[in-house]
């Protein structure tokens, strides 16, 4: 699904160009979960925000579903993005003025589909998630398991094939954080691929394979 | 407190930017207001320079079946009503007028009053020298008197003691007996007062001003009734004419009455133009605010009393105020004197724009209003914040609390409504001019100069030397090099106004219910009409042999002439004749086009020309066409003069585009006036908008992003943030049109051939700011197009 050859990302500064990734070689297969540790700081979300095509300013190559990203125009990508990712965040970032249906609803609206298509797509996610009851409250009335679970989702309502999540148990109790792995297995195990980044051991267990960056490299 | 005080100071200047915008914003609009305040105050507010001037009283008499809402005083009725009055101590009467005075080297013109003797009693003037004139001297062959003005006397004779000196006016010798002091010089600019001496049983001539003191404790309402019961017996004993009544106002009103609107305009638009400024500090205080609600929330945590939190903030809103009201005086007082630099001659010279303690009080009001509706605001959303929990979700928040949007999003339409309001305004008034700009005046201005010719009595006794004079004289005028035509008249338009009454031949006697409007008479040369280019509509102009002889009497009427005497009928051949006893008829052999003769803005009245020849008046006013700018023409008619009459001054010199523009003058001022705070306003919503507008789409930045990362293009975006201002812009306009729509009807005597719902103005500006308001929305819009999702949702 994903080839990286050695991608490399800096940032100018005064004293020089700064490296947050170096010589990033990396395979990652159809359906595969994968597993980001490292301290922080490392470069794991920068690492995440390329893979997702949000990020455009880095160096090497990047195949992603048989296509060469580093020679698409910015445009292509946003496209490619908003086809096959789903993002989830450490911080849900869900929106407060919006109810938790209109929240899943936002990826569709920008997606080209039709209304009465939106309505049947978000009401069948409410229903999976057991979320029926609640679609008609705020992000604020919920707690923080419920509001992550919202974000996930969020990140799938457009039926991604590769679902990437930056720390998405950061903010949460034992508990909701184990409801959320079960998820990310549940739909991993139906062909969705995964990566996440995770600082939790247990977590990083649910995922197949392990990989680790420290100071923007990755350790063999 | 004096640590609040500390606390908002260092606030201020952590923020020197803010702080900048918001004062300088301020002090212009508090300048502007200062001198709009500044001229109501002089106006209005300030007493007359006059002792206990609240119990003066403009004396006049009007005449609704003449179509006259003033015709002045006449000395029949001052007289009567003097006499028989219980409610005044005193009245008085006068008429300006000019005399040539002649001095050691040469002859001057100088204005100069007839007085009856008791009007400085009315007007509580005390001499610097001297006396006032005796109740003998103010009768007919009374003795030869004058009073100077102050100024003429420092010119004339230094501030000697010139009492018993003797002065030469028209020929007539006259002895000084007192001096009157500068600033109170009556009520209009004189050189120098004579006793009226008029003949009591003098009727049918109001060309007297009056004024009135009342007696303590007689109201207006008491004065009113007595003088129509006074003036009914007049009526009664058939010594007055019953189609004139007694006209009483407030000295001040009849003297300021018509500035009044024009300084409520504009004043009112000057405090619009503050409540934006205000509204502008309210914007930016509560934008700050919102950014500092973490800082209140955790002072209110911490045990604040949410008092101390208001004041925290009222200080902070009083110290931007109190240095917008600084800077803003020193701007206003600046300005102030420009403009009154600028107005020069235009206002009478008792009037005093000094600081006084209500420029004052208004300025330190107006700091105080705009502090407390600039913290207003921000105090209510910061004692929102303690609620519980506030303070935990301030940070998770993603967009500003809806209740707080609410207000910011109050201000900008209020912001734009308003400049809507003011601009509309303006732009009407403007509209109003550049229509009396371009409006047919009746004849050419350009290249026409014009003088004014008094030739004195003695020298000039006879009709034959006066026609004689001005025959030869413009005979002479017309040989001169660049000049292609002169004639002479005794009112050119803008000039003197002299009503007279005509019958007309075979009319249907007038019923008295019928009108009776009153005629504008001018004596004009032959040659007038084509110098003037005054349009000949029908028959001829004058000729040399008009008016010579009883067979030969000749009329020039205008067009409103025909209009109200013979609508429907042919005018040429018509026979008209003065009203009284037998005079000789006229025959009508031309008609004209009407001139404005009373001003661009005021309507004109039915008038005839007579031929010189009929009524050789001793003085005229000369009008010369000139090839070219006719300034050059003016040393080759003063020689000429030399060597006719030397004596003879030559006075009232202006070309009449000069008379012309003079005569807008004010009007383009004030125009260009309430021009300048629309400008203003507009300058200062735009700011207050955008910066408005930039802080609540910074606030939405991790909404926008949040969007962006979902899948949202950056134009859609962009769209989702312009589509925001364009409610707003909507919303704030359509108000403003209403409102304006709703007010502008209150300015509709200011505004002419325009009409107050315009509907160029009103949809130009709608769009005008329509379009400048979305410029300002535009930018934040197209910032939030450029947003790296990514970057605004990493956590920190
Ligand atoms: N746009 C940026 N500008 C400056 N520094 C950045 C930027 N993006 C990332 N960094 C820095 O790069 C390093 C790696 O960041 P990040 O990928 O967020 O680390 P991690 O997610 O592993 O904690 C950090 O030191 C971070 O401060
Ligand atoms: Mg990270």
């Amino acid at each position: 699904m994903i080839q990286l050859r050695n991608l490399e990302k800096h940032i100018d500064t005064k004293a020089g160009p700064l490296y947050l990734l170096r010589q990033i070689n990396l395979d990652i297969g159809d359906g595969e979960f994968l597993t980001i540790m490292g301290p922080s700081g490392a470069g794991k979300s920068t690492l995440l925000s390329i893979l997702g095509l949000y990020d455009h300013a880095w160096d090497g190559e990047f195949h992603f579903l048989d296509q060469a990203v580093h020679k698409l125009p910015v445009k292509q990508r946003a496209a490619l993005n908003k086809r096959h990712i789903g993002f989830v965040f450490q911080q849900f970032h869900l929106l407060d003025d919006l109810t938790v249906a209109e929240n899943l609803d936002i990826p569709l609206s920008y997606r080209d589909i039709k209304k009465p298509e939106r309505q049947a797509i978000v009401a069948d996610l409410l229903d999976r998630f057991g979320m029926v009851a609640k679609k008609d409250l705020f992000p604020s009335q919920l707690s923080g398991g419920q509001q992550q679970l919202v974000a996930v989702a969020r990140a799938l309502v457009a039926k991604p094939a590769l679902i990437l999540a930056d720390e998405p148990t950061g903010n949460l109790h034992t508990d909701q954080g184990r409801e959320i792995m079960e998820l990310f297995k549940k739909l991993n195990a139906q062909g969705t691929a995964i990566i996440q980044v995770t600082h939790n051991e247990a977590w990083a267990a649910y995922g197949h394979r392990i990989i680790r960056l420290r100071d923007g490299w990755m350790e063999k | 407190m004096l640590n609040d005080l500390r606390f908002a100071v260092r606030q201020l200047l952590k923020n020197p930017g803010f702080t900048a915008v918001a004062v300088l914003v301020l002090a212009l609009g508090i300048a502007g207001n200062i001198v709009a305040f500044s001229f109501y105050n002089s106006f209005f507010l300030r007493p007359f320079p006059f002792r206990e001037a609240d119990r003066l009283v403009d004396l006049d008499e009007t005449a609704p079946r003449w179509n006259l809402e003033y015709t002045g005083l006449s000395y029949l009725s001052f007289d009567a009503w003097r006499r028989e009055s219980r409610c005044f101590q005193s009245m008085g009467a006068w008429a300006g007028g000019a005399y040539n005075l002649a001095t050691r080297s040469s002859v001057e013109r100088v204005s100069g009053a007839r007085v009856t003797h008791d009007l400085a009693a009315v007007l509580g003037l005390q001499p610097v020298l001297g006396r006032f004139f005796t109740p003998e001297e103010d009768r007919p062959g009374g003795a030869k008197v004058v009073v100077l003005g102050q100024r003429l006397w420092q010119r004339l004779f230094g501030g000697a003691d010139i009492l018993g000196q003797s002065l030469r006016l028209d020929q007539d010798v006259y002895t000084i007996v007192g001096v009157l002091p500068k600033d109170t010089s009556m009520l209009e600019n004189t050189d120098l007062w004579v006793p009226l001496a008029e003949n009591s049983n003098s009727q049918d001539n109001w060309y007297l001003s009056g004024a009135g003191r009342l007696k303590p404790g007689a109201t207006l309402a008491q004065a009113r009734e007595e003088l129509r019961r006074v003036h009914r017996s007049l009526i009664d004993q058939r010594k007055a004419t019953e189609n004139t009544f007694p006209r009483l106002s407030p000295l001040s009103e009849r003297y300021f009455g018509p500035a009044r609107l024009v300084i409520d305009v504009f004043l009112s638009a000057a405090l619009l133009v503050l409540v934006i400024a205000g509204g502008n500090v309210a914007a930016l205080m509560l934008a700050r605010g919102l950014a500092r609600s973490r800082e209140f929330g955790v002072r209110l945590a911490l045990g604040a009393t949410g008092w101390s939190v208001a004041r925290l903030i009222g200080i902070e809103a009083l110290l931007v105020s109190g240095l917008g009201g600084v800077l803003g005086a020193c701007l206003g007082f600046w300005g102030l004197r420009a403009l009154l630099a600028a107005l020069g001659g235009m206002l009478p010279g008792w009037l005093h724009f000094d600081f006084d303690w209500r420029v004052g009080l208004f300025i330190l009001l107006l700091v105080l209003a705009v502090g407390c509706l600039g913290a207003l605001p921000t105090i209510r959303s910061a004692l929102g914040t303690i609620r519980p929990g506030a303070l935990q979700s301030s940070a998770q928040q993603s967009t500003v609390s809806i209740p707080r949007r609410r207000a910011l999003n109050a201000l900008v339409v209020a912001e734009l409504a308003i400049t809507v309001v003011v601009t509309i305004q303006a732009g009407l008034l403007v509209q109003a001019f550049r229509w009396l700009q371009r409006a047919d005046p009746g004849y050419r201005p350009a290249n026409v100069l014009l003088y004014e010719l008094a030739l004195p009595a003695g020298k000039y006794g006879s009709p034959e030397a006066r026609v004689a004079f001005f025959r030869n004289h413009l005979e002479a005028v017309r040989h001169l090099p660049g000049v292609m035509d002169a004639s002479a008249v005794s009112a050119p338009p803008l000039g003197e106004h002299w009503g007279t009454f005509f019958d007309i031949e075979h009319a249907a006697p007038r019923r008295p219910q019928d009108p009776d409007p009153v005629v504008l008479q001018r004596i004009a040369f032959p040659g007038y009409f084509e110098t003037m280019g005054i349009r000949l509509l029908k028959g001829r102009t004058f000729t040399e042999r008009d008016g010579l002889n009883e067979g030969a009497l000749a009329v020039v009427v205008n067009e409103l002439f025909v209009q109200q005497f013979w609508p429907n009928q042919e005018a040429l051949g018509k026979r008209i004749r003065s009203r009284g006893s037998n005079r000789p008829w006229m025959t009508v052999v031309g008609v004209v086009h009407d001139v404005k003769h009373y001003g661009m803005d005021r309507p004109m009245i039915p008038g005839v020309y007579l031929p010189y020849a009929q009524m050789p008046l001793g003085q005229m006013s000369v009008v010369v066409r000139a090839a070219g700018p006719p300034a050059t023409i003016l040393p080759a008619v003063r020689a000429l003069l030399r060597q006719t009459d030397p004596e003879l001054p030559v006075f009232g010199v202006a070309t009449l585009q000069e008379r012309l523009t003079r005569s807008i003058w004010l009007r383009r001022l004030y125009s260009a006036l309430i021009g300048i705070l629309a400008g203003a306003a507009l300058l200062m919503a735009m700011g207050g908008i955008f910066g408005v507008f930039s802080y609540v789409v910074g606030r939405r930045n991790r909404e926008l992003a949040i969007r962006l990362a979902l899948g949202a293009s950056p134009k859609s975006v962009g769209w989702l943030v312009l589509r925001q201002g364009l409610r707003l812009v909507l919303t704030g306009v359509g108000i403003g049109l209403a409102l304006a729509l709703a007010t502008t009807p209150l300015m509709r005597s200011l505004l002419f051939g325009v009409s107050s719902s315009d509907p160029l103005t009103f949809g130009a500006i709608a769009v005008l700011l329509g379009a400048v308001a979305l410029l300002a929305c535009w930018v934040p819009a197209w910032r939030a197009t450029r947003i790296h999702p990514m970057e605004a949702l990493r956590c920190e």
